[in-house]
């Protein structure tokens, strides 16, 4: 797939559809080639022979028909790099790195692996929704799959050996991405989410570009990786998260009996505001599209053609740019946004 | 309360990171939160973050309480890629992979200041031998089947006992 193709689509993890409250999960591998520093340490030259190494398996790759395609970072453009980091396909850290990196992406987006970020390799999962079994289980395939074609750092006492100290062991990192809309309003989330540090996981919210506001998203993923199981760091997030899950329905359910004016009259300007509005910071429009999104989850707001996570995604930054072909700031940015979610939205007015 | 980095806007970032039972709080601005965590929907943290805390927790081990053995180690180098311990505690990441054994004994506390265990019990790669992959899958399920007893779920328990026991014929021992 060229570039352009690649990049232009939506991610599929970002079509969540219907499913509320539980967005998008992902797991991601660490590991490293035993006979190499680590990227941090490596020098030019080191690092396009492993890119090299590295990158030969993943051209030949093919996952459910699903094929790589491998990108290299220096020849990515600075916008390019933004839309790869707002679709999660790298980090925000990767992109600023020198020469002998590139990440291999699959054709859905539903694998991305990064070669020479901190660690020789960043094997990544996303999906949409409550997925983390189904996204270990093509971690693991792929792992395996270059498993047997190079030659993977591991010790018996410390499992898979990584550039930072707090990936050893299963080098496993998952989280999912939750909308708490409901326990935001009723101010309970401070509450809910500051019980789970104290369970091992790590709570972040997301931030639109220089925006305060999140749109009611928290990640959670784990902290621990040495001396658990996969199979047990996942169960365990597993119910935390169905846990957030009943604590956001039954906050829903409150608004539903104590504030349902207040709850309607709130949904219904937000959506207003996305079908009308001519500026939209980045800001504003994660909570516009946080409130909308629970007033279709609660069946107060007729249903968008589009999906929630496509929307916040779409109307960042870089993803504007990329679609307009232009640098945009200040003003234009805003109206752009604007303009492409009134788009979305004057077609709901319509299908009523 | 101020932003912790640039003690001049209010924090609305909290982030909390417990380490063995030891909570550390950090409190920032957005803007300064997005220095350190990265562009927006960051997915990975920020190294900056990661080896902050970890410079935190090597830190809690200075040369001196140790006494010697620290010293010493702070000249010795690893044979992969010629790092100090020194330096590996003062960015928070390791050379290569060959650090891990050179300085097994520093780590081993380390990592179990981060993890709270110290060793690996999750997947292995198929080229460490079946041997081992069924000894490591041994004794999984013998600390599984001391959870389940704990827990008085005899009937699981006496699951997983039986597993044990097949694992042990397969393994040609037939101690059982």
């Amino acid at each position: 797939m060229n570039t352009k193709e690649l990049l232009s689509k939506d991610s599929y993890w970002m079509k969540n559809g219907d499913v509320p409250i539980v967005l998008s999960t992902r797991v991601r591998l660490a590991r490293n080639l035993a006979d190499s520093t680590f990227p941090p340490d490596m020098k030019e030259t080191e690092a396009l022979k492993v890119e090299e190494k590295i990158a030969a398996p993943l051209r030949e790759f093919d996952l459910e028909g699903e094929r790589l395609t491998y990108l290299n970072l220096q020849e990515l453009s600075a916008i390019e790099k933004r839309v790869l980091i707002e679709k999660h396909l790298i980090s925000p850290a990767f992109a600023d790195l020198g020469p002998g990196r590139g990440v291999a992406i699959s054709d859905s987006h539903k694998f991305s692996i990064m070669v020479n970020e901190e660690d020789h390799l960043r094997i990544q999962v996303l999906l949409p929704g409550s997925s983390l079994w189904e996204a270990q289980k093509y971690a693991g395939i792929i792992d395996d799959y270059l498993e047997e074609r190079l030659d993977i750092a591991y010790n018996k006492k410390f499992g898979y050996l990584t550039s930072c100290p707090t990936n050893v062991g299963t080098g496993l990192r998952i989280s999912a991405m939750v909308h708490l809309p409901a326990l935001v309003m009723t101010n309970q989330a401070q509450k809910v989410l500051g019980a789970l540090p104290p369970l091992g996981l790590t709570v972040r919210g997301l931030y639109g570009e220089g925006s305060r506001a999140s749109g009611n998203i928290f990640q959670i993923s784990n902290q621990i990786t040495l001396g658990k199981t996969e199979e047990d760091t996942i169960a365990h997030l597993e119910a935390v998260i169905r846990q957030l899950t009943e604590h956001e329905l039954k906050a829903r359910e409150v608004l539903k009996s104590d504030a349902p004016l207040i709850t309607q009259d709130k949904v219904w300007r937000a959506r207003g505001i996305l079908e009308k509005a001519r500026l939209l910071t980045a800001e504003e429009t994660f909570s516009l599209l946080s409130e909308d999104r629970l007033g279709i989850d609660m069946e107060i707001l007729p249903k968008v053609k589009a999906d929630f996570v496509s929307l916040l995604i779409n109307s960042l930054q870089g993803c504007l740019q990329y679609k307009t072909k232009r640098a945009l700031d200040g003003h234009y940015l805003n109206f752009e946004r604007a303009n492409y979610l009134r788009q979305i939205y004057a077609s709901a007015e319509n299908d009523k | 309360m101020l932003c912790q980095n640039c003690h001049a806007r209010e924090a609305t970032v909290h982030f909390t990171k417990i380490v063995n039972g030891q909570a550390t709080q950090m409190h920032f601005c957005s803007e300064c939160a997005q220095k350190v965590q990265g562009f927006s929907f960051g997915f990975s943290l920020h190294p900056v973050m990661v080896s902050d805390f970890l410079q935190a927790i090597f830190g809690v081990n200075p040369a001196g309480q140790a006494g010697q053995p620290c010293n010493v180690l702070q000249q010795e180098k690893c044979p992969g890629c010629g790092k100090t311990f020194a330096q590996i505690q003062r960015t928070g990441k390791m050379g290569c992979s060959r650090c891990y054994e050179k300085f097994e004994p520093q780590m081993e506390l380390l990592l179990r200041r981060i993890h709270g265990g110290g060793t690996h019990v999750g997947k292995t790669p198929l080229r460490c031998g079946a041997a081992f992959r069924t000894e490591q899958e041994k004794s999984r399920l013998k600390s599984k089947l001391q959870e389940l007893i704990e827990r008085e779920e005899f009937e699981e328990a006496a699951k997983v006992r039986d597993r044990i026991r097949e694992l042990e014929k397969m393994a040609g021992g037939g101690e059982v």
